[in-house]
């Protein structure tokens, strides 16, 4: 115990970092991979695109991190360690996001779009005012599963030395005879933060369903 | 907008391919100011491509739509025709709307607010001016207590009423209806129709693809029968239902009535 709590103000400087990386991560990923999944058309680009997702879905997050951090600045591109792990996981979460919102998009009723058009929208709106409240609906949950995921993956970022949780848990393993409560306590972390989001996603989607009915709005 | 003397409605040719399918193949009709013309004929002969047609939610191959009087969907540029980009077309479509067999209702809207969105989002007039309005039509198909329902609070005949309003609100000069009565229970297609009859006998411009023969036969003033994408009867629909003069109109009549 003693060492959790002489070591409690760096875990705490670490949980931020890990929270405020996350967030950002999150967001950037998200914007990034809906845009692709709105924007990119034609078959060129949608092949560019399937290719991408395909890598960076397929590859292990260490093997990205470590590119990053390792292989890029012998090319010119030194982000540092958090600017690595940034762009690794934002690599790899655009990837997925993609895809979750493609396939999100590809569930809309096409009736709706029809609809949208008969009722004299150009594309823009129809997107603001019907596409991306259809999909928030539909992708919510696989999109905050995704995420929930990727809190605990953040752990990996150790191992390019960025400070968040796993790295201040690691260095005071070295320091202390004690893994036991310092592993749990790690543990409990990203397990806290981790069920944040999985329950935030509860509450969302259990509110949009009582509220505008089943995906689609159950149209026969 | 002055009223021209001629049809508000007028197509001539109408082709259109869609896979391996010819489903129109060559059709020719005209609207009147006022009219109520119902569409009729077999599943697969063309009746709601050929809706679609006309507010060109599809382009046709070939042809020619005339809005009052005037050529809609194609273009004259450097000497050729060619065909106009969809964002020309939504001010069409903002005249003639559409009503649809599955209502399509936007789930995530209220009956109001799904009423009011493309007077305020599309043709950016003040919202409380359209809010007022949206309140009346509301009111004109029976539902002002279901203002702040969801779709999926409602039955199928509510929900297709509110798509009526949410078509009249935007104040266009004709409405398309496409099998509006088709994916309702018996007990609620009644509401429905008397809506529809409301707006005939107000002198709405409609335009229906209808399989309500008590419908077509008392509420349209003219039907047309299209048989493998062609018009292949059309008249007052009295004498063309009661003495149907083609053998695939006589078929068909036999097998609605039943």
């Amino acid at each position: 115990m003693d060492v959790l709590a002489t070591q409690m103000p760096r875990f705490l400087q670490a949980i931020w970092l890990t929270i405020w990386l996350f967030a950002l991560i999150a967001t950037v990923s998200t914007l990034l991979g809906l845009s692709l999944a709105l924007f990119v058309n034609g078959p060129r680009g949608r092949r560019a695109l399937s290719v991408y997702t395909w890598i960076f879905r397929g590859l292990p997050e260490l093997v990205v991190l470590l590119f990053c951090f390792l292989a890029l600045p012998r090319i010119g591109i030194d982000l540092g360690a958090i600017g690595s792990a940034f762009l690794a996981f934002v690599l790899i979460g655009t990837a997925f996001h993609a895809e979750i919102f493609r396939a999100g998009l590809a569930a809309i009723d096409p009736r709706l779009i029809e609809t949208s058009r008969s009722l004299g929208m150009g594309r823009m709106l129809m997107l603001r005012r019907v596409i991306i409240p259809q999909l928030a609906r539909i992708s919510v949950t696989p999109w905050a599963t995704f995420l929930a995921g990727n809190v605990k993956m953040l752990s990996l970022a150790s191992a390019v030395s960025v400070g968040e949780v796993m790295m201040v848990t690691r260095q005071s393993l070295a320091i202390s005879n004690d893994p036991m409560t310092l592993i749990l306590f790690a543990g409990a972390v990203y397990a806290a933060m981790a069920s944040v989001v999985m329950v935030a996603e509860l509450l969302l989607s259990g509110l949009m369903r009582r509220r505008y009915g089943p995906i689609n709005g159950g149209m026969t | 907008m002055s009223a021209t003397d001629g049809p508000l409605l007028e197509v001539a040719g109408l082709e259109k391919t869609l896979g391996a399918q010819h489903v129109l193949r060559g059709v020719d009709f005209a609207v009147n100011r006022g009219e109520v013309l119902a569409i009729i004929g077999a599943s697969g002969s063309g009746k709601s491509t050929l809706l679609r047609c006309l507010n060109l939610l599809i382009r046709p191959d070939n042809g020619r739509i005339l809005w009052q009087g005037r050529e809609v969907g194609w273009v004259q540029n450097a000497g050729k025709r060619m065909p106009a980009r969809e964002r020309d077309l939504l001010g069409y479509r903002t005249q003639i709307s559409m009503v649809f067999q599955s209502f399509n209702l936007f789930p995530h809207m209220t009956a109001l607010q799904n009423v009011m969105e493309a007077p305020v989002m599309v043709m950016k007039r003040p919202r409380d001016e359209v809010r007022a309005e949206a309140e009346a039509l509301l009111e004109k198909v029976r539902l002002s207590h279901r203002a702040s329902a969801y779709p999926h609070q409602m039955s199928g005949g509510e929900q297709q009423r509110v798509a009526i309003a949410r078509a009249l609100a935007m104040r266009p000069e004709a409405l398309l209806f496409d099998e509006v009565t088709s994916a309702l229970d018996p007990e609620l297609k009644g509401e429905v129709l008397s809506v529809m009859r409301d707006l005939a006998s107000e002198g709405m411009t409609m335009v229906s693809v209808s399989h309500e023969m008590g419908f077509v036969r008392n509420v349209a003033d003219r039907v047309v029968f299209m048989h493998k994408g062609r018009v292949c009867e059309a008249g007052d629909p009295k004498d063309v239902l009661a003495n149907p003069s083609t053998p695939e109109l006589q078929a068909f009549v036999r097998s609605v009535t039943d």
